[in-house]
């Protein structure tokens, strides 16, 4: 996994955040399409970014002196996001109709990455919220069962079943049908 | 599909760009930070206000109903923010560690204690009278729980955890937060143990250090 500026961004510099700066400067584009693939809407990826962000902020030296500050962050962005879930402080609601449908056949690269995006999504949002975010930090962030576990505080035998379920789902989700053209790595169907 | 071909889907659904760019992320985020802080600190004053007050009032209520001023400290409105929690003192019996249920520690600590404890096999810990005397509250309490928490996760004790005899000794680290709810740590011994602590074990040792090294330097 790329750490970015985490691994240097060490200087207990909480009064000036000129490390925090630096880390939010060169790693929160990732982050936020992290939390833009758990809550599959743009505006709630950067709330939860920046929820987790400012817990990260206030304990920014003790952070970067235990740890890197990458895996504080995915830690407090995926509890923050099972969190909302427990607490609905989101006020999400269920909703027939997703955001960005294919609808600019002029482009057709721009109306297959929407409707990809799309799909991907319907899928996404019928999986449960720790299966989610398991594919989420494996397959998307790269991040090893072990680091997964860690991040999810959950242990590694929990992630390779969840990650296994995760994956069949998507596999069986008719909204993913189109882009499934070979069987799923691990799947025994 | 692969891994990789898993990787391409996820990677080709979220956009390549957030709306707000990070240089706006850093300053909100430091802003929302900072505000926080400001506003714990003072609720923290605010409540120390509200202590000397009934300090003073009441002997003052007390004295008789002529006392000047009192009038206006009775009109004056409440505050709108709900005050922080006061430390509750430790539980009258040693806490019996042998109960406790692994469970995650407050994110919003605001007071942290070390209280006698007791288990099965043995009784509490000596870790000092300052330490145990001692509270630690607001943004120090938030501190302690996060050095716990960021304390590595403990795969498996010292390779002369296996011949050493450990004398039984409990204690119990209780950590109240922002809405007058507690929770507690603690093991029956103060070396070659692990407590579980947000779903990964520490080891004791390292937790005891944290804790007495922060209530040590208060009294």
């Amino acid at each position: 996994m790329d750490t970015g500026v985490s691994e240097t961004a060490t200087s207990p510099q909480h009064g000036t955040g000129a490390s925090f700066e630096d880390f939010v400067a060169a790693r929160s584009t990732a982050l936020w399409r992290s939390a833009f693939l758990l809550t599959g809407d743009a505006q709630k990826a950067e709330d939860l970014l920046q929820t987790a962000l400012v817990k990260t902020w206030r304990k920014w030296d003790t952070i970067t002196r235990h740890q890197g500050a990458e895996a504080y962050v995915r830690r407090a962005l995926v509890s923050t996001y099972t969190d909302w879930w427990r607490r609905r402080w989101n006020g999400e609601r269920p909703t027939g109709q997703l955001p960005d449908r294919p609808d600019r056949p002029d482009q057709p690269d721009v109306a297959a990455r929407a409707a990809t995006r799309h799909d991907v999504l319907t899928a996404l949002a019928d999986l449960p919220r720790g299966q989610r975010a398991v594919l989420v930090l494996r397959y998307f962030d790269d991040l090893t069962e072990q680091q997964t576990a860690d991040a999810l505080g959950v242990s590694v035998g929990t992630v390779k079943s969840q990650a296994s379920r995760a994956t069949s789902g998507l596999r069986s989700s008719p909204a993913l049908r189109g882009h499934l053209s070979e069987p799923l790595e691990g799947d025994p169907s | 599909m692969t891994d990789r071909h898993l990787k391409d889907l996820l990677d080709s659904t979220a956009p390549d760009q957030p709306d707000l760019a990070a240089a706006a992320r850093t300053t909100a985020v430091t802003e929302r930070a900072r505000a926080v802080t400001r506003r714990n600190r003072a609720l923290v004053a605010l409540a120390a206000v509200a202590v000397v007050g009934v300090g003073v009032a009441v002997p003052l209520a007390l004295d008789g109903g002529d006392a000047p001023g009192r009038q206006q400290v009775a009109d004056d409105p409440a505050p709108e923010e709900p005050a922080v929690p006061a430390p509750q003192p430790c539980p009258d019996a040693p806490v019996v560690v042998d109960a406790l249920r692994p469970g995650d520690l407050p994110d919003d600590a605001a007071w942290a204690r070390l209280c006698p404890a007791t288990s099965s096999v043995g009784g509490g810990a000596d870790l000092g009278e300052k330490a145990m005397g001692a509270v630690v509250v607001g943004e120090e309490a938030t501190a302690l729980v996060a050095d716990i928490e960021a304390l590595p996760r403990l795969e498996q004790l010292a390779p002369e955890c296996a011949t050493m005899l450990v004398q039984p000794s409990a204690w119990a680290l209780v950590v109240g937060d922002g809405n007058g709810g507690t929770a507690t740590i603690g093991a029956s011994v103060t070396a070659c143990g692990a407590v579980p602590v947000a779903g990964a074990d520490r080891q004791v040792e390292a937790i005891l250090a944290l804790a007495t090294e922060a209530l040590g330097s208060h009294s």
